[in-house]
């Protein structure tokens, strides 16, 4: 094993880039799969929609301001539930 | 792709080995702990280098000490988080987190850090996969956009990459749905055959193709494009990657500008422990098990590894069997805390 390490320079001449690529494009498909379609099986809409919006956004405007929008959209589904339900706990003493 | 790709698979290494070590002797509970290089922050390690290249120009000589300065600092950042909350006792904090957050003022819970969990997932799958695109590249790059990827001259390229990618991916899906392809799938050695039956099939094209050889293929990306080893003009071997650092050639005003990265990253690195840790706890069956001792081995090797000057390491579940680990969420909604919340009357 120790023997790979030391030559893998040499090996990786041989080594085609479509391999590498192969190999990462396999993880990012199985944790965009992992992200995207088993959790749509196990969570309500609206949580999944927190997990794609917080993907999308993470993906286009940056990892930091994606996290704050997924936050953000939590923030406001809670805020949404709390607000439903106080409105029937006024209404039902 | 020159020495610099040996370097990085190095110090994925090197923090492997340190993580592993410490985790191993003691440092967490437990038993029979994997660890490796905490892949989910990737993406941070990425925006740290561009803005120090951006910020010295892209072949300023004092590029690489400062990256590798700031990989190591935030190694070692990790590492005394994991200390501090080792220190304050907050490792009991993980199952309070419903019950103190739900009365409180933010409306986070658990179930958020499931969620953070499973959307920095998918933002470091949608990260990755970018990257994977862009690595067949031929040496100097042009921009990865749309025509550039469907150009006549890459296409060739993307179908080989793609391709192969998703068969794998399908033939794993179809194997945990159909069980005679299971035994194929499921194969620790799937993978690894994989790839060197993918590399013989490729060789055996260019054979049979005839005039292709290697400068060809370099220049038009089906091979990596490596320099000569004595591009950096060092005698080092390639495995050594301190020789590349020297302390001397930090420069020390870029760092104020990766701050943000390096927060974010231990924010994220911090917080995945306790989330791992608990769902590999439940898993394992673990009787008693004290997430301080899990800060304090992280801690540890964490501080270790960034010592050494390596990557941050967090510790990893594998499932029997598979050779790719990850958390699936039915993992995780059987840790106690979650299921605590749902017999709340509310």
């Amino acid at each position: 094993m120790l023997g790979v390490v030391f030559a893998s320079p040499y090996i990786l001449r041989y080594a085609p880039t479509v391999l590498a690529s192969a190999l990462i494009l396999h993880i990012g498909i199985e944790l965009i799969i992992e992200a995207l379609w088993e959790s749509s099986q196990k969570l309500i809409w609206s949580e999944w929609a927190v997990v794609a919006g917080t993907t999308i956004a993470c993906s286009a405007i940056g990892f930091a301001p994606g996290i704050a929008v997924g936050l953000a959209i939590v923030f406001s589904l809670h805020f949404l539930c709390e607000a439903f339900d106080s409105v029937r706990c006024l209404l039902m003493p | 792709m020159d020495v610099t790709l040996q370097c990085v698979s190095h110090v994925d290494l090197q923090s492997t080995v340190i993580s592993q070590a410490v985790l191993a002797l003691g440092g967490s509970s437990i038993p029979c702990a994997l660890s490796s290089m905490l892949a989910e922050v990737l993406p941070f390690m990425r925006s740290i280098a561009t803005t120090i290249q951006d910020d010295l120009g892209q072949s300023h000589p004092h590029v690489l000490p400062t990256t590798m300065f700031v990989f190591a600092m935030s190694s070692i950042a990790l590492g005394l988080t994991f200390l501090l909350l080792a220190a304050f006792r907050c490792g009991s904090l993980v199952g309070y987190f419903p019950e103190t957050i739900m009365t409180g003022v933010v409306g986070m819970d658990s179930q958020l850090k499931c969620l953070a969990k499973l959307t920095s997932i998918g933002a470091v799958g949608v990260s990755l996969f970018i990257l994977g695109l862009e690595i067949p590249f031929p040496f100097p790059p042009p921009g990865l956009s749309l025509s550039t990827l469907f150009s006549g001259k890459h296409l060739p390229l993307l179908a080989a990459s793609l391709l192969p990618a998703i068969f794998i991916s399908t033939i794993v899906h179809l194997g945990r749905r159909l069980k005679s392809i299971r035994s194929v799938s499921e194969h620790p050695l799937y993978l690894p055959a994989f790839c060197f039956a993918m590399a013989a099939l490729f060789w055996i094209v260019v054979a049979a193709y005839g005039k292709a050889d290697m400068a060809t293929l370099a220049s038009s990306g089906w091979l990596f494009s490596v320099k000569p080893q004595n591009h950096r003009s060092s005698t080092a071997a390639a495995w050594d990657y301190w020789a590349l650092f020297d302390f001397a050639k930090v420069e020390w005003r870029v760092l104020p500008a990766t701050m943000k990265d390096v927060a974010l990253l231990v924010a994220v690195g911090a917080l995945s422990l306790p989330i791992f840790a608990s769902a590999a706890a439940v898993d394992l069956d673990v009787p008693e098990h004290d997430m301080n001792r899990d800060f304090l081995g992280h801690g540890i090797a964490n501080v270790l590894s960034g010592a050494g000057l390596a990557l941050p390491a967090l510790m990893v579940c594998v499932a029997p069997g598979s050779l790719v680990t990850r958390l699936t969420l039915p993992d995780l909604l059987k840790h106690p805390v979650l299921q605590a919340r749902k017999r709340r009357p509310w």
